[in-house]
Formats: structure tokens, sequence, C-alpha cells
């Protein structure tokens, strides 16, 4: 089974968080998309921070093991990033390759220092896409993250998979989430008692945002992945929002409630 | 007076990034009654870049004195969008010598439509309460 944006929250939503350490089933997994590390990491990072431990019964797929511990991807998520320590952290390094996950600090100008390393990453590799939009992209997602989300560590996870011709990209946080961000500005001060997926609709509309500055960042995401002919995926608390290349907007309810904005783009490469 | 948008800074990817610009722009209207921005890069810049530097322009009553300067498509549809959003006129022409125009505003917009949860399974679950 792949874990992607359309079962990871009921892979969560299937623990059982009334448990003292409760169970975490990864043995069917064969396969982790950029959005389920990042839900799942986002997932184990929010319940540690509140002194949860789990049980995890890991992929019985040797690949999908392997990549699992090759990325450390429970030492990564299993600390309470109210008390990290930055030596920890999984920056961008000369080697970083498509494939890595990477912790996103909350700093001034992070926005723009990820971007510029993705966009190095992504040179290295023979995927033809328009690297100033995807630079673009991961500005904005970043950025996001970093004046809204209250939080202070995001996670970034890409993926390019060449006979597929398709990148994706993943970048997500335990932050405040949208709902709550938004509806701490007076003019969208009703979205406090309306549905998640209200929210991250709203959000996509241009110049909505928790401050009078600002408000572009998802509908400039939304365009990009547009003119790259790709799709977009987010979850916040129990909602989501997607657009694929043909098709409406659309948004509903996820299968669980995180805190915070996960999202994926999916752009085509050749 | 012409400035190249790179003049005013190395990047135009970010809000900081449009904030320095509209510091090194102020320099710049300081000399000169009329600027002119070009924004034609190889990069466009990102509409938060641009919307930054016409929010501290017009906060600062300098944005009638600078025009901007886009002949690439997406440009100037950003500028349409930051117009149409914030509700300003600006001004804008499509290559350095030609004679300045109101930029078109545009509110983004676009249908949206719920989802039913599915049987299955999928991140959606449950119907709205």
């Amino acid at each position: 089974m792949n874990l992607t944006f359309d079962n990871a929250g009921e892979a969560c939503a299937r623990v059982d968080l009334a448990q003292d350490k409760p169970a975490v089933d990864l043995s069917t997994v064969t396969f982790f998309e950029p959005f389920a590390l990042i839900y799942l990491g986002m997932f184990l990072r929010h319940y540690n921070a509140r002194g949860k431990g789990f049980q995890v019964s890991l992929p019985t797929s040797g690949a999908a093991k392997k990549y699992l511990s090759s990325q450390n991807f429970f030492a990564m998520f299993n600390f309470d990033p109210e008390t990290l320590d930055p030596g920890l952290l999984r920056r961008f390094t000369a080697s970083s390759s498509l494939g890595d996950l990477i912790d996103i600090e909350q700093r001034c100008g992070i926005d723009e220092e990820v971007a510029r390393q993705v966009k190095t990453v992504m040179a290295k590799t023979s995927a033809a896409v328009d690297l100033a939009l995807v630079e673009e992209i991961v500005a904005e997602l970043v950025s996001n993250f970093a004046r809204h989300s209250q939080g202070p560590l995001a996670a970034l996870a890409m993926q390019w998979y060449p006979r597929l011709q398709r990148m994706n990209l993943a970048i997500g946080d335990c932050g405040v989430g949208i709902r709550s961000s938004l509806s701490s500005n007076p003019r969208h001060r009703d979205l406090a008692n309306k549905p998640h997926y209200e929210a991250a609709w709203k959000a996509f509309q241009g110049g909505v945002s928790r401050s009078h500055e600002g408000g572009f960042g998802l509908n400039t995401v939304l365009q990009d992945v547009e003119d790259l002919g790709g799709t977009l995926v987010l979850a916040t608390g129990n909602g989501y929002a997607r657009k694929y290349l043909r098709g409406p907007f659309r948004y509903g309810r996820t299968a669980f409630d995180l805190p915070g904005v996960q999202i994926e783009v999916r752009i085509p490469t050749r | 007076m012409l400035v190249k948008v790179t003049e005013l800074s190395p990047s135009c990817l970010t809000r900081l990034r449009g904030r320095n610009a509209y510091d090194r722009l102020c320099d710049y209207l300081a000399k000169s009654q009329e600027v002119s921005v070009d924004l034609d890069t190889a990069d466009a810049p990102s509409t938060s870049f641009l919307d930054e530097m016409v929010c501290k322009l017009l906060r600062s009553g300098l944005l009638p004195r600078v025009t901007f300067v886009a002949s690439s498509e997406r440009v100037r549809r950003r500028l349409s969008e930051i117009a149409g959003v914030r509700e300003l006129a600006l001004k804008f022409k499509p290559e350095p010598n030609a004679t300045p125009r109101p930029v078109p505003p545009a509110i983004p917009h676009f249908q949206a439509e719920y989802e039913p949860p599915r049987r299955r399974t999928g991140a959606q679950g449950q119907p709205p309460g």
C-alpha cells in the first residue's frame, strides 16, 4: 500500500490515542509519498510533544523500511520542537538530494534560503521543469509557515519519479493551522466557527491573510502549480483543499484532525 | 528615470526582498520626480515581492510617482491582482518608452465545490457536522 494524501489521514485516525503507548501500524506500507511522510511526521511530533510514546510496526517492505531508516525518520519527528537542539536538525548540505527529509527552522530569510536550496538540488537532476516557478512555490510555502504557523519547525520532503515524469514536494508543520491564523484577523473572525475546509478555501483567495499585509501566498502557489500543469493538495485541521489538473478546486473534511498545515504539490517533469 | 528591479534587489522572491527594494527605490525617488521600475527579469518578481513594494510605496505616498515596466504576461497579471485586491491605481507600460497606462485591476477568483466524503478510504472521512 502506498501511503499518500488519500489515506494518510485514515492511517492516523486508526491509531487509538487513548492508549498509553498507541500502536502505529505501518506494516503494510510499501511506499511513502512526500505528503504522507510530512503528515505522519507531524502526527508523531504533535503527540510526542504531548508525552505520547508510540509503538510502531515498521513496514515489512524492505525498501520502505530502509527508506525510513536512511532518513532517521522517527528520530526526526520524535522530540518536542519547543525544546529543540539546533544541532539535531537536518539541514540542506552539499550532498542533499531529492528523497531527503529536511527540517525548516522558523527564522528570518528561511523562505528564500530553502527555496534556493531546493532549486539547487533540482538543478542537479535531469528533471526538466521551470525552476523559477518551483523556487517561488517553495518560498511562498516556507514563508507561510514562518509567518503564520506560530511553530518553531516545519519539514520538507521531495521526491522525483523519472519514469512517471513527476516531482512531488511537500511542506508541513503542526502549528496553529489556517483557521486559527485567519480568524485572528477581525475581517475573517467568522471563520473561527466554520469548518477547517472553509478556511482552507478562503486562504487561496487573493488578499486573505492573518494580517493586513500579505495574502497572496497560496493563491500564487495555486497559479504557479496550474502554470506548471501540476496538482496541489492541502490539509489543515480536519479540512482539506485540492486542485487537480482537470476539474474544479475542491474541499472537504479529512479523516483525522491534525493541527497545522501540510501541503503537497505535484509537478510534471520531462 | 528608469531603474531595473535587479538594481533594487538581487532577488525578487520574498516580502523581505520587496521591503529592501522599496528602501533602495526611495533613494532613486529622492533624485527624480518620476521613476520607472523595469520588472522584466529572467525570473518574474513574485507577487509577494511586488505587493510588499507597492504597499510600502502606498503608505509613504510615493506610489503615484512610480510606473512599472512589464512586458511579461505573468508580471502584468500579478500587478493586476495587486491592483484588484488592494483597490489601487497602479501605472504600467509594456516597454520603457511607451506611454504609462493604468493597470487593469483583477481579483483572483475561482470556482470551488464541497466534496462529499467517499465511501471507501481517503483523506475524506466524515460528512460535515
